[in-house]
């Protein structure tokens, strides 16, 4: 059973995310951190996140940018510098298609960048994608 | 019964057959050979032949114990491989095939044979060993050259195996020294103690080593007493040495030295020997190059960042498309942003914007299109600032991109310093022209430099009357005086004196002149500051005032008055001057002020546009996808009122993602610069095609395009967004009922080409055509289109963007035609 981490601190987006992995990737075991200080503790097993049993590492992470606090930019520079954190895909789930955060993204080591769609059987689309190519056809380490 | 011919016959045959034939007894008698085996096997006659002992013939007994083994086992032997002596004591190997006759009961009699000589067969195979094993050096030091190992070990490497590969006596390195005059032995095997590293070579025929440097091939030298292309040096003397060869490492044109090898004894070098060299060679080349970029690397590295980040100047590289690829800490605190905020900008975005729209690639353009190497503009401050900028450009090619390294200076001080002193040059000017008196200056020479006055600016005098020349030249004999006076201020001292002058009209003009000396910054005198008056009034009403003493005070009062209101004006006049300029500069202040308030608002409102839209996606989406998700799994538990509503709720959704995303492709078009390429309209219809896929296959729309299409040079994106919404359009507002047909032309005139879509569609009446391209101008209610209202303004957006023009022919029900002019070229700035 694959587990993806998604950051995001919005509640609804929270929900609608749930709601899409429910219907198109039942099998996959959605986590959710709401900022990216408690996604940073769950990734590096600090705290209560300690026991890595109970708290596996994700096999992505999907990462929203505009967070209060530490930002998606913060946590992908954190993850991506982390010896023991990098190789995790780091999946950029946001609503800016700005070009100056699709670079800055990549440019911190994103593996993919996606624009939330606004009509939700697009997000649902796109929900399936990313089970297909990044849980099923892509090669994992 | 034996037939005596046939017998014969066979016997000619069995002799004279091209291949060696023998019987033998197991014994190891011969019995009988043909003459092909007395030639194999190197003996002189067939007694001597038939004599010997066949055993002694093998050069390994095993073989032919072999060979008995295989003729006892199977009855015949196929192809052993053996070795023989030949009579010469010579080692030839043989392929023997060999069957045993056997008598009626079953004892065998003879061993019956034929052999083959595959000497020169087994021999290439050895050499093809010996190929295999030169390759796999090769190999094996390839990858050598490949670690991190240094040259000096690099090249002591390369001479020892060398040596040992090719069993040399011994092996060089020559480096070629950095005038190109010498070769030096830095490498080697087999030399004197104390000449690696010390040994010279000359370069020319005066060597092998240097006559390699000349030729192209690698030189190979079997006997050095018959070499006629160049002379032995003394070093090879020295060392006995009789063969040899060398080849080049590196380019021919830029090599690094000569790799080469000796022997004390003859030897012929083969070509599989030699191609070895040559690809140690090679591989030592390519060794010393990677080390010498690395070193450079390092080198140009250090010189680099120490350069950038020292500089005086604010610097930065940017790519030929504008984006900044590294800045220094001065371009930061010139423009106010970071270093990383810096590197995600293009140039365009430092630009102001009335800049930004107009140019393409601003750096690479004004490079290699205008030839500019130093020019100015303005850039843009965080803040909003606008700092008068001077760009210094030179490209730099690397890895095949070509890059450009700017040089930004502030030349605010400049443009201030400039604007001011021409100010108040003019001021100067405006002033001293509207005065009555004539202004000038002299320099040591006596000569005119300057001349202002009234009489100059209307043009009574001439200023090249004056200009250049002396007094005298000017005035004749009364230009003596003026060269005292001129004198006498040179001292310091400051003159005023009186002169007359008689007019053409024969009547007598009076002046005044004062001359002051005037000095430099250092307090030098370095020429004169003369006024010249008229004093011709005065001195007449002094006149008058002898002649008509009982007149006096009413002459007096008369004159006086005169004097003062000729005087009164002219202050008047200066006073009224420079009030005029005052509110002059004013006003111009009060304008540039309002242009740039204007610039700035404009500058809010789209990024008010742009960030209300995209704020707006975020609880849109949300709305979106609980609406969707009502609509679609809980929908049961609506009543068909309810369901109907949430579709609505779904719909209006759907609508307003499609106007956020049309507000937000207008306000962020023109915010990127417009880069200029050549069009590919084939591939960018192409593409539309595939967006509006469904709607064309929906309404069964047809599409004619050209065969070919104008050479257009624009934006691909700002193109695409015009075709797309024309082609969105006509496909919308379609007559019900009949497909939408829709055709693509073009005309080029000399500057501009004119490209229509016209359609079978509803058509626009004249009174909306001014219209259409208005921001949320719609025509048609929600109920029978679905359109945002955007679509249009975007189109005139992108065409003004590249200063095109787009506009409508139209009349309702008779379709529409929409048509965009874009310039040819690149309009010049």
């Amino acid at each position: 059973m694959s587990i993806v981490l998604l950051v995001e601190d919005n509640p609804m987006d929270v929900a609608l995310t749930q709601d899409a992995f429910h219907l198109k990737l039942p099998e996959v075991e959605l986590r959710v951190a709401r900022n990216g200080r408690s996604a940073l503790d769950y990734l590096l097993g600090n705290d209560q996140y300690t026991d890595r049993e109970l708290h596996p590492l994700p096999d992505l992470v999907l990462l929203d940018l505009k967070m209060p606090g530490i930002s998606g930019h913060d946590v992908l520079r954190e993850v991506k510098s982390n010896a023991a954190l990098k190789l995790i895909p780091m999946i950029v789930l946001s609503s800016s298609n700005v070009e100056k955060d699709i670079r800055q993204s990549y440019a911190l080591g994103a593996n993919s960048y996606l624009v939330k769609p606004i009509v939700f059987d697009e997000f649902l689309d796109v929900v399936r994608k990313i089970g297909e190519y990044w849980l099923t056809i892509n090669c994992r380490p | 019964m034996p037939n005596p011919k046939i017998d014969r016959d066979y016997k000619d045959l069995f002799l004279n057959i091209p291949i060696a034939l023998y019987r033998t007894t197991p014994q190891g008698e011969l019995i009988d050979a043909n003459l092909a085996m007395l030639s194999l096997v190197g003996h002189e006659s067939m007694d001597e032949l038939l004599a010997i002992d066949v055993d002694a013939l093998y050069v390994n007994l095993d073989d032919r114990r072999f060979f008995r083994k295989k003729l006892l086992e199977n009855g015949f032997l196929s192809q052993g491989e053996f070795r023989l002596f030949r009579k010469n004591g010579e080692i030839i190997w043989v392929q023997d095939s060999a069957y045993q006759i056997v008598d009626e009961a079953g004892k065998v009699i003879y061993y019956e044979g034929s052999l083959i000589d595959i000497t020169s067969r087994i021999e290439a195979t050895d050499d093809l060993r010996d190929y295999g094993r030169l390759q796999e050096i090769l190999a094996r030091f390839g990858q050598f050259a490949l670690t991190d190992v240094s040259l000096p070990d690099l090249l002591d490497e390369a001479v020892h195996i060398v040596s040992r590969a090719l069993s040399v006596d011994y092996c060089k390195y020559l480096q070629l020294s950095r005038g190109r005059d010498h070769l030096l032995l830095i490498a080697g095997v087999g030399w004197q103690d104390g000449m690696v590293g010390h040994a010279r070579v000359n370069i020319g025929d005066d060597s092998q080593a240097g006559y390699t440097l000349l030729t192209d091939q690698p030189v190979v030298v079997d006997d050095f007493s018959l070499e006629d292309r160049f002379t032995e040096p003394s070093i090879l003397k020295e060392h006995h040495v009789v063969s040899g060869m060398s080849v080049i490492v590196g380019e021919k044109k830029s090599p690094y030295g000569v790799f080469g090898v000796h022997t004390k004894t003859m030897r012929r070098f083969d070509d599989y020997e030699v191609n070895f060299l040559q690809s140690i060679a090679n591989t030592l080349a390519e060794g010393i190059k990677q080390r010498h970029v690395r070193i450079d690397l390092i080198d140009n590295q250090a010189r680099y960042q120490a350069l950038f980040e020292n500089a005086a100047d604010a610097i930065e590289i940017v790519d030929e498309n504008d984006n900044l690829l590294d800045v220094n800490a001065h371009l930061c605190g010139l423009l106010g942003y970071t270093r990383e905020e810096l590197l995600q900008m293009n140039i365009a975005d430092l630009h102001v914007p009335e800049l930004r729209l107009q140019r393409g690639s601003i750096v690479c353009n004004q490079f290699v299109r205008y030839g500019n190497t130093v020019f100015e503009t303005l850039h843009i401050h965080r803040d909003g600032r606008r700092i008068p900028v001077e760009l210094s450009i030179s490209q730099i090619h690397s890895k095949g991109e070509r890059f450009f390294f700017v040089i930004v200076r502030d030349i605010t001080l400049r443009r201030n310093i400039e604007q001011q002193r021409r100010e108040s040059e003019a001021k100067f000017r405006t002033l001293l022209n509207s005065i009555d008196d004539i202004i000038f200056t002299l320099d040591c020479d006596g000569r005119h430099v300057n001349v202002f006055g009234k009489l100059i600016e209307n043009g009574s005098i001439s200023e090249d009357h004056y200009l250049g020349k002396t007094p005298r030249e000017i005035l004749g004999e009364q230009g003596a005086i003026h060269e005292i006076a001129h004198s006498k201020a040179l001292t310091g001292h400051p003159v005023i004196f009186e002169w007359s002058l008689s007019t053409t009209k024969g009547e007598i003009e009076y002046y005044q002149t004062s001359l002051s000396p005037m000095r430099d910054s250092d307090d030098h005198v370095i020429g004169a500051v003369g006024i010249r008056r008229n004093i011709t009034d005065l001195k007449e009403a002094q006149n008058e005032l002898l002649r008509y003493q009982d007149h006096l005070e009413e002459l007096i009062e008369q004159r006086t008055s005169e004097l003062q209101e000729r005087i009164e004006t002219s202050d008047q006049l200066n006073r009224g001057m420079i009030n005029l300029m005052g509110d002059f500069q004013r006003a111009s202040r009060r304008a540039s002020e309002a242009a740039n308030q204007l610039s700035i608002a404009n500058r809010e409102l789209e990024s008010f546009a742009y960030s209300v839209s995209h704020d707006l996606r975020a609880p849109l989406r949300s709305i979106n996808g609980f609406a969707q998700i009502l609509a679609s799994r809980h929908r049961e538990n609506l009543n068909p009122e309810g369901q109907k509503y949430i579709d609505y709720v779904v719909q209006s959704g759907e609508q307003m993602a499609k106007l956020i995303e049309d507000l937000l492709t207008y306000s962020r078009m023109g915010r990127k610069a417009v880069r200029r390429a050549p069009l590919n309209f084939a591939d960018i219809l192409g593409d539309i095609q595939t967006n509006l896929h469904s709607s064309i296959h929906a309404t069964k729309a047809i599409i004619h395009l050209p065969v070919a299409w104008p050479p257009i040079y624009g934006d691909r994106t700002l193109i695409h967004q015009i075709f797309l919404n024309l082609i969105d359009n006509a496909i919308k507002y379609h007559k019900p009922g009949l497909p939408p047909e829709i055709w693509l032309d073009y005309r080029i005139e000399t500057e501009y080409a004119m490209i229509w879509v016209r359609d079978n569609g509803v058509g626009i009446s004249p009174e909306y055509q001014e219209k259409v391209f208005d921001m949320f101008q719609r025509l048609h209610s929600d109920d029978e289109v679905r359109g945002t209202g955007i679509g249009l303004a975007l189109v005139r957006k992108a065409a003004v963007l590249m200063n095109g023009e787009v506009g409508i022919d139209s009349s309702e029900n008779e379709g529409s035609t929409f048509w965009i002019k874009l310039p040819l070229e690149i309009q010049e700035e």
